[in-house]
């Protein structure tokens, strides 16, 4: 299940040394990686982001004012790096597509799903049912696939999810209604 | 239908995404547990990950320290130029204004009143001499009263 840690709302990572701020990357790497993983997909970029995360919170501790919770702030910066990421990798591939690039030997597209294994046949229904799942998350657009992941993978609720990315809850709904129908659409065609 | 038509809009998109998560709920129930089994990692990636965030805070912060004593000198070579630069050519430095300056500031009239002088002094034409006496008398009366102003006007109201 999702790790809910959280520090006491009053605290502050300003007020936090840098020892302090190893409890804290200890308290929250988990699920920064997590979230990350999930949204780029790539074991060895979401590593990188996440180290890259906890370093920008760390330079920019003094921004943070306390008005979210600790986790929801650093989240928020994981988000802004796997969007930012995404952004880059859509331009190195049209870059790629144009011949501005060599073609890099792997993507991180390539991806296969080992989900827990309770029984052969059960496993392999629910394993092509997630890969399904899965496709037709990488079909949604950045904001509701993060939606989306934050929601089902992350179990957040609709005002979490709210606050993390500064949109109203309607807006949520709205671009959780259109990603669910079109995940629908892409399990009903497989 | 009767019953969807009584609904909000918001209600009905409620409605919506609820039936939409209720098809798709048996997949979706899995979800976070496979997230949170793909992302399982040993305690040395996490070890590893701390140590890696730990090490280039630290290197940031060693930069920052041998960084500020040159800073602090470059501000103070800043401020020290700075300073000789308004003493030498601010206004504590330079106790007069500029002669093209100067000659901006005075009066035009008074300008004018001693070229006048100037041209009747240096045996300037007769037609002159009204002009010349004139020039004479207001140096006079300046002279007498330097800070003499215009006449009072007279106010109609006052008793």
């Amino acid at each position: 299940m999702a790790t809910a840690l959280r520090l006491p709302a009053t605290e502050t990572v300003q007020a936090i040394s840098s020892e302090g701020f190893d409890e804290i990357i200890r308290q929250h790497q988990r699920r920064v990686y997590r979230v990350v993983f999930l949204l780029v997909r790539d074991a060895d970029v979401a590593d990188t982001l996440t180290q890259e995360c906890f370093w920008r919170a760390y330079q920019k501790r003094a921004d943070f004012r306390g008005e979210c919770s600790l986790q929801t702030w650093l989240l928020r910066i994981a988000l802004n790096l796997a969007r930012d990421h995404s952004r880059n990798r859509r331009a190195a591939f049209w870059r790629k597509l144009v011949g501005l690039e060599e073609a890099k030997t792997s993507t991180s597209r390539a991806f296969s799903l080992s989900a827990p294994q309770p029984s052969p046949e059960r496993a392999l229904i629910a394993r092509e049912q997630l890969q399904a799942v899965w496709d037709a998350v990488d079909s949604l657009s950045h904001q509701q696939r993060a939606i989306f992941l934050l929601r089902f993978a992350e179990e957040m609720s609709l005002e979490e999810v709210a606050k993390l990315l500064r949109i109203k809850v309607g807006t949520v709904k709205a671009h959780l209604f259109r990603a669910t129908g079109k995940v629908r659409e892409v399990l009903k065609e497989k | 239908m009767e019953i969807i038509r009584h609904l909000s809009d918001e209600q009905l998109s409620d409605m919506l995404l609820e039936s939409d998560m209720q098809s798709l709920e048996p997949t979706l129930r899995v979800l976070p547990e496979w997230a949170q089994a793909m992302t399982e990692r040993p305690e040395t990636f996490w070890r590893k990950q701390q140590e890696s965030i730990q090490q280039r805070i630290a290197s940031t912060e060693d930069r920052r320290r041998h960084s500020a004593p040159v800073l602090a000198w470059a501000m103070a070579v800043a401020v020290v130029a700075l300073a000789v630069i308004f003493l030498n050519h601010g206004p504590s430095g330079s106790n007069s204004l500029p002669p093209t300056l100067q000659t901006q500031i005075t009066d035009p009239d008074h300008e004018l009143l001693l070229h006048v002088e100037e041209a009747v002094q240096s045996g300037g034409p007769a037609a002159l001499e009204p002009a010349a006496m004139l020039a004479q008398e207001i140096s006079e009366h300046a002279v007498l009263a330097p800070t003499a102003t215009y006449p009072k006007k007279e106010t109609s109201h006052e008793n």
